[in-house]
């Protein structure tokens, strides 16, 4: 296994990170790939983050919205939050359970009484601590998850609550499930901090049998030009989502947004405006 | 010579994918092994990559259609 080293917090620089190591490396080898994240919203391909996110709040927070490649739900990240990353290539009948064994594994070796649950989340007694989620291309496959350490849960719950109204959409739904830090079950002081908790993880994840790397400058020139083009770009994160219509509750104006912007509304000072206008000023 | 483009089963127990993203529009040249289109199911994304060379010819679904597997969605000129 190659354990590829990044520092970085800033959610855009991450994502980019994940993409590059997961479309442009060799595989001779399954990669692992730790990173923790300054408070962000990460939403899932296809969702419409006006129907999962308290955009305003977000905007008024500093939080990024980033969109990821991969499914699923909209998660937020903070710094008490540990996310992993694990790179193969495609085998004939790949699933979940294949890249979950071995991470509830580890957990359970380093004091985590974690198992698995649904699909692909990973949970304590009830309640839920991973969610994952999977990009497939070409030959390879992406399994990422979170890792709830000692996350702002407060803020979490906060964030994802989106305006009300009538919407019209195909979108990926969001499931809200009850959800637990790490930290609370551990009795110790073994883990003081999620640096300590990666570090834990790691080595029980990888063991021995592990190369350690860190990514060229010329590498890092390109991740960063993928950063600023694509993650950093409203086209990709707002203009990716699917196309929907909405009413707030308690108003009269309407709209209809394709690729981000509003193309249709009963006011129409908002029509050629990107959404986040409208919802900053209607939904507050 | 028109060829059809079939949604593929990829899990076992799949029923149905959410149509994400269409990445060749109608008229525009493919090349064999680019990117067509994107499925969801369980929270994976899978990128479909093109079987034929040619002109991508109608797509039978739009972004957010939940298709069954084994289903004709589009057609490529070849």
């Amino acid at each position: 296994m190659i354990y590829i080293k990044n520092d970085s917090t800033d959610p855009y620089f991450n994502q980019a990170f994940e993409e590059y190591i997961f479309e442009h490396s060799n595989l001779e080898d399954d990669i692992l790939l730790l990173w923790v994240n300054s408070p962000a919203l990460i939403c899932g391909r296809y969702q419409n983050i006006f129907q999962e996110i308290n955009v305003p709040l977000a905007e008024e927070m500093n939080i990024p919205i980033v969109r990821r490649n991969t499914g699923g739900g909209t998660v937020y990240h903070d710094p008490g939050n540990l996310n992993y990353s694990i790179i193969r290539k495609k085998e004939e009948n790949f699933d979940y359970d294949s890249f979950l064994t071995p991470v509830i594994e580890a957990l359970n070796k380093i004091g985590v009484p974690a198992h698995k649950r649904n699909i692909c989340d990973i949970a304590i007694n009830d309640m839920k601590i991973s969610g994952s989620a999977q990009a497939v291309k070409k030959d390879r496959v992406l399994h990422h998850g979170t890792l709830l350490f000692n996350a702002n849960l407060n803020n979490l719950r906060g964030l994802l609550k989106p305006c009300e109204g009538q919407m019209i959409c195909k979108a990926v739904k969001s499931i809200p499930s009850p959800v637990t830090n790490i930290s609370e079950y551990f009795t110790g002081e073994e883990y003081r901090t999620v640096n300590d908790f990666a570090e834990a993880f790691k080595e029980a994840f990888t063991g021995q049998n592990v190369s350690e790397t860190v990514i060229a400058p010329d590498i890092l020139k390109e991740i960063i030009t993928l950063k600023e083009e694509k993650y950093e770009n409203r086209q990709w994160n707002y203009g990716k989502g699917p196309k929907f219509e909405f009413q707030p509750q308690n108003s009269e104006i309407s709209i209809s947004v394709e690729a981000g912007i509003i193309v249709k509304c009963t006011d129409e000072k908002y029509i050629g405006q990107p959404a986040e206008k409208f919802f900053k000023e209607v939904c507050k | 010579m028109k060829k059809k483009i079939k949604l593929p089963k990829l899990g076992k127990d799949v029923k149905e994918y959410i149509l994400v993203a269409i990445n060749k529009e109608e008229g525009e040249s493919v090349e064999k092994g680019e990117t067509l289109y994107e499925i969801e199911a369980d929270k994976v994304v899978s990128e479909i990559a093109a079987e034929d060379s040619g002109v991508m010819g109608q797509w039978f679904f739009e972004e957010g259609d939940q298709i069954e597997p084994g289903t004709v969605i589009g057609e490529i000129e070849a």
